[in-house]
């Protein structure tokens, strides 16, 4: 169905951009704010700031409502863009089922972290603070360019927007080098994943091919997609029927090979080899021929991966998702828990047809999400930094995430997303109420370590109530919104391992494996989300000697009502919103968001529900929240009775001491990364610098041309007598040789 | 060989005059000689034009050679002699000026670009 | 052998012994004066050639004004025998005469191919008697002239060729003032400089370049050595 306006969903945010933008342009500088005008510029910055991503809810709220009562996917093609001979991608809006989910969040909990900064950044300088609306525009506008997106081309330039806004938003602070350090880190560190996406991006248009005629530029006389694929319909097997090709091929040429639905539709049949790779043989791409096309699309399929690793803070590129925690604390809510952390699985889910089709690449992906769960769960435990513990909390949780996208349930995998964006953000969004309550000049963005806290329950009541209602959802205690979209995701990759859906290879142990890290990832979130809450709040306040501390607490309270109405509404939310995918167990068919998203996953065979299904599923439920109880009451036994400064049960000594050192400086993957990777790199740019460089490219190549010229010259140079006779010679000399061709010449005519 | 005075004839005497002129040149150290071996030269030059432009006359008025423009031969020899004494004159002042720098005329003596 | 034939064979030996006697002599004056001989030679084959204006200028312009500037020149420099310029080594003469007869060779050879029979054919006045052209425009009484006439000459130059006439007299324009630039000595020392030049009106006008090389020679000469040049 097309719609005209759908762009106006990312654009609107843009334009708050340029504006915020060009405000900050006016206001910066060390001027002290002053009076009225300062108050009616930040008043300005936060109605255009709030106002850009509110309309662009509201339009998509409209899009949901037209997408409910029908389910075709909302599309505008804005302009045409990249366009060759054999490949296109146009600028081109979708907007289905999924991209209405993701609209909505993005959007919607966009907008109450909107509301939430111009509390919380209330104390910026007026230059700042535009400055920071306009990162928050920007941002907001890549990720919504990236969700609605209908090709991949378009979806890695809000790929890159977010990381583009994430890079300046963490090193928004600048003046403190360690922030514009962890800023930098991030940037690097997603280009990885990103130089692996567009490389996916590449073989992926590669192996589908292309559509040869595109009818304005046909100059060499190609074979159209039709006729080629027409020619090896002969040679295929039933995987397609004749008209299903044309409609591909239809597809394919109209709009370009990597959009969306084309791959998704053409993945399952490359992987089968239905298809042939590439069947449009042109002078400069030449057919790639039957069978290659499998290789290439898993090939395609794991760089893709990789750099939804990249973005989504997986391993091994979770890295730089800790240290992303020093930008401002809305920040770490919306785009590194909420939003782009999520873009990775969004990717997935977007592609599920290639993911899905190619052998072994959804194992892969299940089973590193399972590890990053557990692994990034061990971390939080030790972790003592407030932030700190929500960022592994993330990674943890968007491991469960691809968890469920490996193991086919996509749909689960959004409703986590979901979910998880409302409680994280909840969670983040009370953390920097803590850290602004405890603010103070010699800690101008708040005290993070939990194990100076303590005994904040009687001071910030709200606050506590958020973390109470955010934690247990995390920690996935029913009837919260994260029990719901957990259970959901462990089922599905139990369904995997118990209901194959190819039964005749029987049951993969990988799956269990990932079922049961899945599980011993609950219990370890149950754990930290448990400490955190206990340090934070309960017992009394631990400041040992820091009297501002002891200052900022006595006058610490719940938030402004521009922060607290924010944090109502998520606490809301997280509270109930897992009441929107009900599994089969507790009501039939009241799975609203799995309903909803069915259309989205084209080529997933439809969940079916028998007794014995149902049975496995409310085992697995059982599992689940015990192993989370177990994790909570642990936890309360551990830290809840302590009073004072010891709050680590591992800083006793011997060798659980030794453990907990290790596992708190995370494994010491960073200095391994540091080893291998930045002194590597260092070590081998130093070598290229101090031999290839200097000894071969300069002394050799720039030094030798010119050597090997002087001393060439010195022979020829020896001509140069400047003396006039010799001269006269050559001239002569030249003469004879002139009158000697002509001769010869002459000769032969004659 | 019945005739001499022919175009075959003047054409010889003009490579003669032209051959003696480069050797002039050639083996020469004194720029005034050297200098007038390149009028020599020259002036076999324009005896073959010369010989060249009477040979035409003799050639039937429908031969290519003779297409040209009468006496065009002719005219560009007395260009050319109006051009060798231009050339004459401004040869014979640097050497004057060369003189009067180095007080020798030997083309030897001036090998290099500088003063 | 006609008397023609006999009197070219003459003047060629003359022209060509007395050309290389002029590049062969050790002094100046002497090479200039054969120099002269040799031009004057050339000038009656011109008049053999039916060219009688031809040779008048090659009487008047080589073997009067150039070589008359050139003896006017190795008058002035009189060079002393160590001035004028060591003779070169054999070798050098030998590898030159080498070059030389090679050059020649190869213009010689290709002159007597026997593929060209009209090449053969004397040149002979006699021989020439059909040898007629068509009026060039303006001439008048529509009669056929005869190849050299001068009248003839002269329309062609100043009609046909008017433009290329007019560019070589811009050539010798620029020749006039790249020797007056040349041959004036230091711009600094005006009274050596003013001290002729202004009064004395160039001696000679048998040509522009002439008048110029000598009007250059005047300004950097004591007056009383205009002698030469008349």
């Amino acid at each position: 169905m097309h719609v005209a306006w759908l762009p106006l969903i990312p654009l609107l945010p843009l334009a708050g951009f340029v504006v915020n933008g060009i405000l900050s342009l006016y206001l910066r500088g060390d001027r002290p704010a002053k009076g009225a005008i300062v108050g009616d510029s930040r008043t300005l910055v936060s109605i255009v700031g709030c106002g850009a991503p509110l309309l662009s809810l509201a339009l998509a709220l409209a899009c949901y409502v037209r997408l409910s009562a029908d389910a075709a996917p909302l599309e505008t093609v804005a302009w045409s863009w990249l366009q060759t001979e054999w490949f296109k991608a146009p600028f081109a809006f979708r907007i289905d089922r999924l991209g209405a989910v993701m609209c909505l969040v993005v959007t919607g909990v966009g907008s109450l972290i909107h509301i939430y900064s111009t509390a919380y950044m209330s104390e910026e300088k007026p230059g700042g603070f535009a400055r920071y609306f306009a990162y928050l525009n920007l941002f907001t506008f890549s990720m919504l360019v990236l969700v609605t997106a209908a090709n991949l081309p378009l979806m890695f330039l809000g790929w890159e927007g977010v990381g583009l806004c994430s890079y300046l938003l963490i090193g928004f602070w600048y003046d403190d080098l360690a922030n514009a350090k962890a800023g930098k880190k991030a940037f690097v560190v997603n280009r990885v994943g990103d130089a692996a996406f567009i490389l996916g991006m590449l073989l992926l248009a590669v192996v589908i091919g292309a559509p040869a005629t595109l009818d304005a530029v046909n100059p060499a006389g190609y074979p159209s997609y039709e006729e080629a694929l027409a020619s090896h319909i002969g040679q295929i097997d039933e995987g397609l029927s004749p008209e299903e090709a044309q409609a591909l091929a239809t597809d394919i040429r109209e709009r370009g090979p990597l959009d969306f639905h084309v791959v998704n539709a053409a993945a399952p049949h490359l992987a089968h080899g239905t298809i042939p790779a590439r069947i449009v043989a042109t002078e400069s791409t030449p057919s790639l021929g039957g069978k290659s096309g499998k290789a290439i699309l898993a090939a395609a399929a794991l760089l893709l991966f990789l750099g939804a690793c990249g973005k989504s803070a997986q391993i091994p590129l979770y890295v730089w998702l800790p240290d992303a925690m020093a930008g401002p604390t809305p920040v770490s809510a919306l785009i590194h828990a909420a939003t782009m952390v999520t873009a990775g699985v969004y990717m997935i889910a977007r592609l599920n047809g290639l993911f899905s089709s190619v052998e072994g690449v959804p194992e892969a992906i299940a089973m590193v999400g399972a590890m990053t769960a557990v692994f990034a769960a061990t971390i939080a435990l030790a972790q003592n930094d407030l932030k700190k513990v929500l960022a592994y909390s993330t990674i943890s949780q968007l491991g469960y995430m691809f968890v469920a996208v490996g193991a086919g349930a996509f749909d689960a995998g959004i409703f986590h997303l979901v979910t998880h964006a409302f409680f994280k953000a909840l969670l983040f969004l009370g953390a920097g109420a803590v850290l602004h309550a405890l603010h103070h000049p010699s800690h101008p963005h708040g005290v993070g370590d939990m194990r100076l806290m303590g005994g904040l329950l009687r001071r910030m009541p709200l606050t506590f109530a958020c973390f109470l209602i955010g934690g247990l959802a995390l920690s996935g205690l029913p009837p919260f919104a994260g029990f719901f979209s957990k259970d959901a995701i462990l089922f599905g990759a139990y369904s995997q391992y118990a209901f194959p859906h190819d039964a005749g290879h029987g049951p993969n142990p990988t799956w269990l494996v990932v079922w049961l890290l899945g599980v011993v990832g609950a219990f370890l979130t149950a754990i930290y989300t448990t400490r955190m809450i206990v340090l934070t709040f309960f017992g009394t306040p631990r400041f040992g000697r820091d009297h501002h501390l002891v200052h900022a607490h006595e006058h610490a309270h719940d938030p402004k009502p521009a922060m607290a109405w924010p944090l109502a509404v998520l606490m809301l939310l997280a509270a109930v919103g897992g009441f929107l995918g009900i599994p089969e167990m507790f009501a039939h068919d009241a799975n609203k968001i799995s309903h909803f998203l069915q259309p989205v996953w084209e080529h997933a065979a439809a969940a079916h529900h028998d007794e014995a299904i149902i049975a496995a599923e409310r085992w697995c439920a059982i599992v689940g929240v015990l192993a989370a109880a177990a994790g909570v009451f642990l936890a309360l036994g551990i830290w809840g009775g302590r009073e004072r400064a010891e709050v680590s049960a591992f800083a006793e000594g011997g060798a659980l001491r030794r453990l907990y050192v290790w596992v708190h400086d995370k494994y010491y993957i960073d200095e391994l990364y540091d080893l291998v990777f930045v002194r590597g790199i260092r070590g081998l740019s130093r070598l290229l610098w101090r031999r290839v460089d200097v000894n071969i490219i300069d002394e050799g190549a720039v030094e030798g041309v010119g050597e090997a010229t002087r001393s060439l010259s010195e022979v020829v140079r020896q001509v140069q007598t400047g003396y006039l006779g010799r001269y006269a010679l050559y001239f002569a000399l030249g003469v004879v040789v002139i009158l000697l061709s002509l001769f010869a010449q002459g000769r032969a005519s004659w | 060989m019945d005739a001499l005075f022919t175009l075959q004839g003047c054409l010889i005497l003009s490579a003669a005059l032209f051959s003696i002129g480069v050797y002039g040149v050639l083996a020469r150290r004194n720029l005034i000689i050297v200098l007038m071996s390149v009028e020599l030269m020259l002036n076999g030059v324009n005896l073959a034009l010369v010989a060249f432009a009477r040979h035409a006359a003799t050639l039937p008025a429908d031969t290519p050679a003779a297409a040209g423009a009468p006496a065009s031969g002719q005219v560009l020899v007395l260009m050319s002699m109006a051009v060798a004494a231009a050339e004459v004159a401004v040869g014979l002042s640097l050497l004057i000026a060369l003189f009067r720098h180095r007080q020798t005329v030997d083309s030897t003596s001036i090998s290099l670009l500088e003063g | 052998m006609a008397a023609a034939d006999v009197i070219f064979l003459v003047i060629s030996i003359i022209a060509v012994g007395a050309a290389a006697l002029a590049v062969t002599r050790k002094n100046p004056i002497y090479s200039a004066l054969f120099m002269m001989v040799t031009l004057l030679v050339v000038a009656a084959v011109f008049q053999m050639l039916s060219s009688p204006f031809l040779a008048v200028m090659q009487v008047l312009l080589y073997a009067g004004a150039i070589m008359v500037l050139f003896t006017f020149v190795i008058m002035l420099l009189s060079l002393r025998p160590e001035e004028m310029g060591e003779t070169a080594p054999l070798p050098q003469r030998i590898f030159a005469a080498v070059v030389a007869l090679g050059v020649f060779a190869l213009l010689a050879f290709p002159a007597i191919e026997p593929g060209v029979p009209a090449a053969a054919a004397s040149l002979a006045p006699p021989a020439a008697e059909a040898v007629r052209f068509p009026p060039a425009a303006g001439t008048g009484d529509g009669a056929t002239v005869e190849f050299g006439a001068t009248a003839y000459f002269g329309h062609t130059i100043f009609g046909r060729f008017v433009l290329p006439f007019e560019l070589v007299s811009i050539l010798v324009l620029a020749a006039v003032v790249a020797v007056m630039v040349l041959a004036k000595r230091d711009l600094s020392k005006r009274d050596v400089a003013d001290d002729g030049s202004d009064r004395d009106p160039p001696p000679l006008s048998v040509s522009a370049a002439h008048a110029g090389s000598i009007a250059s020679l005047a300004t950097s000469t004591q007056p009383t050595s205009h002698g030469p040049g008349a």
